[in-house]
């Protein structure tokens, strides 16, 4: 009981230390922070909202603000986020396509910059300065339809990302990803906000269940072991081409040389 | 060896070696038909050995495997395009609308002992023998090999190179997949952009408008039957044509035998050559069943059944269709208008580029030897380098073809590469004329040198030989 007590006091204090800090330090506006006017009974859950809206704040100004402006509306450098959302946000950081390197460099999925406590305290707080996306609730299970999937996959998504989702390039620099690797909630997150040259489905075009069904057939795709033996990188007859030369070279006219050799000796 | 019914009587203490069953039943069909003289003319013939003539046997032997797990193939495949609903064991396409065609090759792939393992050693055979095939033409073209009297050889293998692309596009499109579906849709718009006849060619062909109910049956009869049947019949000419105008030999000879043009310098078809060539077959059989047998291909349960709303990307032929795909996707959006009629831009990139490539490709014999004044018989090779001119417009051509190749797969080649496709669109263009100019050139010059520096190496005896 005291260890939690002690644990409420000192939660307290990185609190307000940290508020003081924010609202002195930067540019943090006290109604940007939407949970501190809520605060409860329960102060260690006060205090670490507290303090998360403070970190995002904080993260923010650090490693966003430069591009997409203090208030998120944006700068020459980068676009306004403030209707981006939490599923926007949620989806840049995790997939690792933010914090671009530098202005100007091409958007590409890469190892997470953040560890999950800051994604979510920047979630929460690009959340909050403007409207946007919720994420979604992408629910994937052994007994999710994966017929129901492919089949909204193959209509909605294939055109670009591909039948076996390896992906291809759409013209104008864009490249759709391959999604095999990527987690059903940014698969759902993606579908919601249409990042980059993809466009944004609402749900009345593709539900909520729907997302579900989409993750789960392309987490089958990538679970179920290729039936046939090896994946040539999955983008079809170019790749089976690039094979059956390098098979006739190296192995059939290998073949061929030695039978002559052979006999010859 | 000598016939059964020659044998000696055995002698002495030598082991008697009596007339076996076999020896009895050759015998007896030898009095009948008189097969033997025609088998010791056929056994004793002698063939040149050098690696690159076994080049068109792999080929050869790759039809022959194409034909075996074809016919099995065919135990099982429903050329119907009636829908029926998917009940098999693969769960995504569970309840889905599939034509029958599409849920026949699905239950060979899951549920046919062994009907994956011969769908996949089929199609990659496929690719692999046209692959074949094209070395084949390399090694005939370079080396001179066409010239008289072997130019009716030259257009029947021309024409079996035809048949084996016609063979592929017909193969590939049965499974009625999405991928393949979205092939034959190109294949539609090619035949309708022909000028003032294309709508109702496509309509004759298809059997109505694409997708028609038609197509998939009479692709069947055209992969199974007719093309099979054409490519038999041009095999067997163009090997008994080989067989009695002999084959041809490179340049200078073996130990202390000198290669003529009246010669044939080699081993004998029996037993040499055709133990060779067994040898070889089982090889190439067993390279191809561990392709089959361990790599995917054409997985069409990842493309799904044909939707004509859908469609997957990167979608692409098989590689050998691939530079008609680079020049459709090259090929400038410019659709003139003549006596009122517009020309659809496919036309010009998909009909008449690939028309006057190949026709010029077809009629090379008699162009050559037009240009050059050659009409002489040639039994004996030229090294690649002998013929300048020909090495550097055969680099041209190939370089050319591989250019489009590329440019056929451009958005795949855009995402390794990390460039925009208009950008690798934009370079094919450029370089689908220069480099092969470039590459023409420099083969050509190559090719100068080389005969140059032979030239002086020359030995008095040799020059004595060549006559010169």
């Amino acid at each position: 009981m005291s260890d939690r007590r002690a644990l409420g006091g000192v939660a307290a204090v990185v609190a307000v230390a940290a508020l003081g800090w924010a609202v002195t330090a930067g540019p943090l506006a006290p109604d940007r922070i939407p949970v501190a006017e809520e605060a409860g009974s329960d102060v260690a859950s006060t205090a670490a909202q507290v303090t998360e809206a403070a970190r995002g704040a904080d993260l923010y100004q650090a490693s966003c603000a430069a591009c997409h402006g203090p208030g998120g509306e944006g700068t020459p450098n980068g676009p306004a986020i403030t209707a981006s959302g939490a599923a926007g946000v949620d989806f840049m950081l995790r997939t690792g396509r933010m914090p671009l390197p530098e202005p100007g460099q091409p958007v590409r999925r890469g190892a997470p910059a953040f560890d999950d406590t800051d994604i979510q305290a920047l979630v929460v707080y690009v959340a909050s300065l403007g409207q946007g996306p919720a994420i979604p609730d992408v629910q994937v299970s052994a007994a999710s339809d994966t017929a129901a999937g492919r089949a909204a996959y193959i209509a909605t998504c294939a055109a670009c990302h591909g039948a076996g989702a390896s992906g291809d390039a759409v013209g104008g620099g864009a490249v759709a990803p391959p999604l095999l690797d990527t987690a059903p909630t940014q698969v759902g997150e993606a579908i919601r906000i249409g990042p980059g040259a993809m466009p944004a489905f609402d749900p009345s075009q593709v539900s909520d269940a729907r997302l579900g069904q989409i993750a789960a057939y392309l987490q089958f795709l990538k679970q179920r072991a290729a039936p046939g033996g090896q994946t040539v990188g999955g983008v079809g007859p170019v790749a089976e081409g690039y094979v059956g030369w390098l098979v006739y070279l190296v192995a059939l006219l290998g073949v061929t040389r030695w039978i002559e050799r052979h006999r010859r000796g | 060896m000598t016939a059964g019914r020659n044998r000696p009587a055995a002698t002495g203490t030598e082991p008697a070696l009596a007339p076996t069953e076999l020896d009895r039943l050759v015998g007896w069909l030898d009095e009948r038909t008189g097969f033997a003289r025609l088998a010791r003319t056929v056994l004793r013939k002698v063939f040149p050995d050098h690696w690159s003539f076994l080049l068109g046997e792999i080929a050869l032997f790759c039809y022959v495997i194409l034909v075996l797990t074809g016919v099995f193939l065919t135990f099982f495949f429903a050329a119907d395009t009636r829908p029926v609903t998917y009940q098999g064991p693969y769960p995504p396409l569970k309840g889905a609308d599939v034509s029958a065609a599409f849920d026949s090759v699905m239950r060979l792939s899951f549920e046919v002992r062994a009907g994956l393992l011969m769908r996949q050693i089929h199609h990659w055979t496929a690719v692999v023998f046209v692959a074949a095939i094209v070395v084949h033409v390399c090694r005939i073209f370079f080396t001179g090999a066409f010239r008289r009297p072997r130019e009716i050889n030259w257009l029947v293998g021309v024409g079996l190179l035809l048949l084996a692309l016609v063979a592929g596009l017909t193969g590939y499109s049965l499974p009625d997949d999405l991928l393949s579906g979205t092939g034959l849709r190109i294949t539609d718009a090619v035949v309708t952009s022909i000028p003032f006849i294309g709508p109702w060619l496509a309509y004759l062909i298809f059997g109505g408008e694409f997708p028609s109910t038609e197509l998939i049956g009479r692709l069947y009869v055209f992969h199974i039957m007719l093309l099979p049947a054409l490519m038999i019949g041009g095999i067997t000419v163009h090997l008994l044509i080989l067989w009695f105008q002999k084959h041809t030999q490179y340049p200078g000879g073996e130990g202390r035998l000198t290669a003529h043009e009246t010669n044939v310098i080699g081993r004998h078809f029996w037993p040499g050559q055709v133990f060779r060539s067994f040898g070889l077959f089982l090889l190439i059989a067993a390279v191809l069943a561990v392709l089959g047998g361990l790599v995917q291909i054409n997985p069409v349960w990842v493309y799904g059944p044909f939707v004509s709303s859908a469609v997957s990307s990167p979608a692409q032929p098989d590689w050998y269709l691939g530079w008609l795909e680079g020049l459709l996707r090259m090929g400038p959006n410019w659709e003139p208008t003549l006596f009122g009629v517009t020309i659809p831009s496919v036309f010009g990139p998909s009909i008449v580029i690939p028309t006057i490539v190949f026709g010029a490709f077809t009629l090379w014999p008699f162009i050559e030897a037009r240009v050059s004044g050659d009409h002489n018989d040639h039994q004996i090779l030229q090294w690649p380098w002998q013929a300048p001119v020909r090495l550097g417009i055969g680099a041209a051509a190939l370089t050319f073809f591989i250019v489009l190749t590329l440019a056929g797969g451009n958005d795949v080649l855009a995402v390794y590469l990390r460039v925009r496709v208009e950008d690798l669109t934009a370079a094919a263009r450029i370089l689908a004329v220069v480099a092969p100019i470039a590459v023409g050139l420099i083969a050509w010059r190559l090719g100068v040198e080389r005969a140059r520096q032979v030239d002086r190496e020359r030995t008095p005896l040799e020059e004595l030989e060549s006559g010169s």
